[in-house]
């Protein structure tokens, strides 16, 4: 399960975790393996969390039901590229 | 009149004229001739009256339901309201008085007056005040009961062709035309045609069995297996949203089942079908099922996940729902465009977005919209493509505490908001309410009763208990029944009454907690902790405001890790501790209790560590 992780990745990950108060470390997180549900087990309230955390820090709003909204949430590495390609900040 | 069926009634109809006629021939034979005709003139109106002083009067006796009162039932689709009963008794008994007096002044005025009088007055006196008091009781009904949806007088003249049925089945779409729209994604339009089309499809196309798991996520896909379940009689198992062992255990718990689902996140081993593009199938007429046909189960799970099935009634679900649009002053000119934030699979999510729109001429959302700028496009989106319906957000404190915090506008566009599933805070409320100008609610409920109570939480801590349900105390606990419940409840909350139908909630029994609508109690979550191996003391604490529980442990030949994998086994994941903080000991007093103060220090203390 080794698996190459860019600096902004990594960054994402700090702030994840920062803010859902979870109990691993950053890296452990898998960017390709799913955020919510099966994968890293998030839910609906952790959602929220994120997207307040995301729009704090780079100053953009995270919409979920965009038609491609499984896209964008289906994992650390889809989000990431999702908030580089939106940042305002 | 419910026991005899139409055909036998016209024979009994028949054989009435052919005995009159007999009794005409030979009893009036010796009578002068004069007296005869008479008498057979003017008897018909007098039994007439006579019978219908009988068919009303009968109804009031102990036990059965008077004439009126069924009649209304009717009108209101099987739910009657708590004020009415007592009224409808009283006109139902003026009905009977009324006939009475009508049949004894026209035998009165047949056997001593003029027949001059007597046709006066059976065919102008007699229809004209049966006129007078059908409209006039209609008007001042209208006026005295101004809070119920108003009924138009076509409708009402509808009823009084209908016998005076009981146990009417209840329609799944109470009020939608087919081209009425019930449902919206992105904008597109999905008429009430379509949902019963779709639905009749997939109820043909389940495969054999007794119940069918709806894991839809999309609110219009879930109506269709929600609608196809009832059609073909299926039990409609709704699963909290997440967590697969809980939908392991269901799947064990009933047989025979198979899944709807939009998605593939399905169990493993269980026949998945989708909720829509199945070959057409006939359609019956307007779907409708019996008040105790059992039409879904909801789930509660407890602090271990293990989830524990209630089941509703078709009836419960549509008087549930009933009261509920009642109170929000729907009526059926309107087109309610609801748009809801929750599964449609949580208790609050079937009453308030599902079994809403289907009783009461809503739109739904298909989405469900989470984050701010989500729910502000669907109620934009709602809101445009149905201008001057009134737009409702059913939602959790969660959700409304990001829409505020982002401050969306949504002036002018909302109705009203509902929340539901935990506690909101009323400077929470107020800020919505002033941040969008409506007013926001806030349902007391559970997923073993939906709905109980409601209040508006800006205005004051009191709840006001929904019509027809009320308290009793017992054991010192309460217990609530009646109105659209199924069965009694006893609530895990500490109850003050306030006199009339509010009261105050005074905090849980056994320190219940509730996460993402899930309820456990923290003595329950400190006895699964305590029992991990390797723990020495250990507690879960709740602070205020926290959306979570933490937890400190102590521990000191253990990991992290390692705990956290052994509770996770145990525990809903929604209850796992966030954080989990190894400390050296527990804050315990000398009598061994442990204090909030305590705990919120050590808190502290960690915290700034």
């Amino acid at each position: 399960m080794q698996m190459q992780t860019t600096a902004f990745e990594s960054e994402l990950a700090e702030l994840i975790v920062q803010a859902l108060n979870l109990e691993i470390r950053p890296d452990e997180i898998d960017p390709e393996a799913p955020l919510f549900g099966e994968g890293l087990g998030l839910d609906s309230i952790d959602l929220l969390e994120i997207a307040l955390a995301v729009s704090k820090k780079y100053g953009f709003k995270l919409r979920s039901d965009d038609a491609d909204n499984a896209r964008i949430f289906a994992s650390l590495r889809a989000l990431t590229a999702h908030i580089e390609k939106h940042r305002t900040k | 009149m419910k026991s005899i069926a139409p055909s036998r009634r016209a024979v009994v109809a028949v054989c009435a004229v052919l005995l009159y006629a007999l009794f005409s021939r030979f009893a009036l034979k010796s009578l002068p001739e004069g007296a005869a005709l008479k008498f057979a003139v003017t008897l018909p109106p007098v039994l007439i009256d006579l019978a219908l002083c009988w068919l009303f009067g009968r109804t009031l006796r102990r036990g059965a339901e008077p004439l009126i009162t069924s009649f209304a039932r009717h009108a209101h689709g099987g739910d009657l309201p708590p004020d009415l009963p007592a009224y409808t008794r009283r006109v139902t008994l003026a009905w009977t008085l009324l006939f009475a007096a009508m049949a004894a002044a026209a035998a009165w005025l047949a056997a001593f007056g003029p027949l001059r009088a007597w046709t006066l007055f059976v065919y102008a006196v007699n229809p004209a005040l049966v006129a007078a008091l059908f409209l006039g009781e209609f008007a001042w009904r209208r006026m005295r009961f101004r809070h119920h949806p108003p009924q138009r007088l076509r409708d009402m003249l509808q009823y009084l062709r209908l016998p005076a049925a009981r146990a009417q089945p209840l329609p799944l779409l109470r009020l939608h035309a087919p081209d009425d729209v019930v449902a919206r994604r992105r904008g597109e339009a999905i008429p009430a045609s379509a949902l019963l089309a779709d639905a009749a499809a997939l109820a043909a196309a389940l495969p054999p069995g007794r119940h069918v798991l709806n894991l839809c996520r999309d609110r219009y896909h879930f109506l269709v297996g929600f609608a196809a379940a009832l059609s073909a009689r299926r039990l409609c198992l709704l699963p909290p949203g997440s967590g697969d062992a809980a939908i392991r255990d269901i799947c064990r718990d009933f047989g025979e089942l198979c899944c709807v689902a939009d998605h593939d996140e399905v169990p493993a081993g269980v026949a998945v079908i989708r909720p829509t593009g199945h070959p057409p199938a006939a359609l019956g007429a307007r779907p409708a099922f019996p008040p105790e046909q059992p039409a879904a189960v909801v789930f509660t799970s407890g602090s271990t996940g293990r989830p524990a099935p209630h089941v509703k009634s078709w009836g419960s679900l549509v008087r549930g729902a009933l009261a509920l649009g009642r109170h929000l002053g729907l009526a059926p000119s309107l087109a309610p465009q609801i748009v809801g934030t929750v599964p449609p699979q949580h208790m609050f999510g079937l009453e308030a977005t599902v079994m809403l729109t289907l009783q009461w001429r809503g739109a739904v959302e298909a989405g469900r919209p989470l984050l701010p700028s989500d729910v502000k496009a669907a109620i934009e989106a709602a809101t445009r493509t149905a201008p001057g319906e009134p737009c409702w957000l059913m939602t959790t404190p969660l959700q409304l505490r990001a829409c505020v915090a982002d401050a969306i506008d949504l002036r002018g566009a909302l109705r009203g908001v509902i929340s539901s599933t935990m506690p909101l805070e009323a400077p929470l409320a107020q800020a919505a309410e002033e941040l969008w100008d409506c007013p926001v609610e806030e349902i007391y409920g559970s997923s073993e009763t939906g709905m109980m109570a409601l209040r508006r939480t800006a205005s004051g801590p009191s709840w006001t208990l929904c019509e027809g349900l009320s308290f009793s105390a017992e054991d010192g606990a309460m217990r609530v029944r009646g109105g659209h419940l199924d069965a009694p409840f006893t609530l895990t909350d500490r109850v003050e009454l306030e006199g009339g139908r509010g009261f105050r909630l005074l905090g849980r029994i056994g320190d219940m907690i509730k996460v993402a609508g899930k309820r456990s109690s923290l003595e329950d979550l400190n006895a699964r902790l305590r029992a991990v191996p390797g723990i020495v003391d250990g507690v879960f604490y709740m602070p205020d405001g926290a959306d979570r529980p933490l937890a400190f442990v102590v521990a000191p030949q253990t990991s992290k890790a390692s705990i956290l994998d052994a509770l996770r086994r145990d525990l809903d994941p929604v209850f796992l501790p966030r954080p989990l903080y190894l400390v050296d000991a527990l804050p315990r007093a000398a009598n061994g209790k442990i204090t909030r103060e305590g705990l919120d220090a050590l808190l502290r203390r960690v915290a700034a560590r």
